[in-house]
C-alpha cells in the first residue's frame, strides 16, 4: 500500500524535473534565432521615410524647388538608401538587450568586449561627431547657397550622412551582442578592423603605398568576411552590414569624418 | 527496487541532457574556431576536434586533416598556424 501511494510522488516529480531539464536545454539552441528575428522585424517600419527620402530628392531637388514637396514623396519609396537607414532604430533594441555572455575563456571575452581605445570597432566612435557635423556642413552649404530655397534643399543633402552614421553605431554594438559568431571570430574580425583602420591612418597622412583603390579593395573584402560569417546565423545582421557599405566607406575614405573615428 | 527507477530515469536524462548541451556548445566552438582559420584564408572545411591547449589556446583538426594551432597572442591578436 505504501509503495503504491509513493510511485505516483516519484514520477510527477521526475515528470518535473525533465520539463526543468528541457527547458533550460531548448533556449540554448532557440537563443541566436530569437534574437535576430526580433532584431529585424522592427528595423524595416521604422524607416523614417520622411527623415531619409529627402536626402537622397535633395539633388533634383536644387533643380525644381517648387516640385520638392511632391518629389520627396514619390522618390523617398524609390530610394535605395532607405534600406540602409531602417537599421539603426533596430540596433537600439538589441544593445539594450542583455550582453553576449561569453562562454570561452574569459581573457578571450574581455578582448573583445572591452572598450579598449584602439580596440574598438571604429564605426560606432564615428557616430557621435557625425551630427554635428552634418549641421556644421549643412549651414555652410546652406550660407555658400543663397535664399530659403537653397538652404532647404542643401541640409536634405546632408542628413544621409547623419542617419548612416546612427546606423554605423548599432551596426558595432549588433556586432558585438550577435550570438551568431564566437570569440575567436569576434577577435579575428576585431583585428582584421584595427588593421584596416591603421591602413586607413597611413594614407590619410600621406603614405602613397597603400592606394584609395587598395583600400577600397581592402575594404570589400573584409565586409564580406563579415557578411559571410553573419549570413547562416544573423542573416538580419549580414543584410544591414551590407547595405550600410557606402556609409562606411564614406567615413573611412573622407579625411575628416576618419579624424573623428 | 521501484522507488529507485524513477531516480535511475532521472540521473540517466539529466545527464543525457547535460550531453546533448555540450555537445551543441562544442559545435558552436568547433564552428568558431573554423569561422577563425578561414578568417586567416586558411583551408579548413569544418573543425573535427579541438584540444585545448590552455586559455585562448586550442589545436584544431579539419575534416581535410590540416590542423591548426589557434590562440590569442598577447596582443590580443588571434593568431593561426599550421601544423
Amino acid at each position: 500500500m505504501p509503495e503504491t501511494m509513493h510511485l505516483p510522488k516519484d514520477y510527477l516529480a521526475v515528470c518535473g524535473l525533465l520539463m526543468l531539464l528541457g527547458g533550460c536545454v531548448y533556449p540554448r539552441a532557440v537563443a541566436p534565432e530569437t534574437n535576430s528575428s526580433a532584431t529585424p522585424a522592427p528595423a524595416p517600419p521604422t524607416t523614417p521615410p520622411s527623415a531619409n527620402a529627402p536626402a537622397l530628392e535633395s539633388p533634383p531637388q536644387s533643380a525644381a524647388p517648387a516640385a520638392a514637396a511632391a518629389g520627396d514623396a514619390t522618390n523617398s519609396s524609390t530610394v535605395p538608401l532607405n534600406g540602409v537607414v531602417s537599421p539603426p532604430a533596430a540596433p537600439s533594441k538589441p544593445s539594450t538587450a542583455a550582453p553576449t555572455p561569453n562562454r570561452q575563456g574569459s581573457p578571450l571575452a574581455a578582448a573583445v568586449s572591452s572598450s579598449k581605445p584602439g580596440a574598438a570597432m571604429p564605426v560606432a566612435k564615428n557616430v557621435p561627431p557625425a551630427s554635428p557635423k552634418v549641421s556644421s556642413s549643412a549651414r555652410e552649404a546652406g550660407s555658400g547657397v543663397a535664399a530659403p530655397p537653397a538652404t532647404a534643399a542643401t541640409p536634405l543633402t546632408q542628413t544621409a550622412p547623419t542617419a548612416a552614421a546612427l546606423d554605423l553605431t548599432s551596426l558595432e554594438q549588433r556586432l558585438r551582442d550577435t550570438h551568431a559568431i564566437g570569440i575567436f571570430t569576434k577577435l579575428s574580425l576585431k583585428n582584421q578592423v584595427d588593421d584596416l583602420l591603421a591602413q586607413f591612418k597611413l594614407f590619410h597622412h600621406g603614405q602613397v603605398p597603400p592606394t584609395l583603390t587598395q583600400l577600397r579593395q581592402n575594404f570589400e573584402l573584409l565586409l564580406i568576411k563579415v557578411v559571410t560569417v553573419l549570413q547562416d546565423g544573423d542573416a538580419t545582421l549580414a543584410t544591414a552590414v551590407s547595405t550600410s557599405r557606402e556609409a562606411l566607406w564614406s567615413v573611412l575614405s573622407d579625411p575628416q569624418k576618419f579624424a573623428q573615428i | 527496487m521501484r522507488p529507485s527507477t524513477p531516480l535511475l530515469a532521472l540521473v540517466a536524462m539529466s545527464t543525457l541532457a547535460s550531453v546533448v548541451a555540450l555537445a551543441a556548445e562544442d559545435a558552436s566552438f568547433s564552428k568558431d574556431l573554423a569561422a577563425t582559420i578561414a578568417l586567416q584564408g586558411l583551408p579548413c572545411d569544418k573543425v573535427v576536434s579541438a584540444q585545448r591547449n590552455s586559455d585562448s589556446d586550442y589545436t584544431a583538426t579539419c575534416r581535410d586533416g590540416n590542423r591548426y594551432h589557434v590562440y590569442v597572442d598577447p596582443n590580443g591578436r588571434v593568431v593561426v598556424k599550421k601544423l
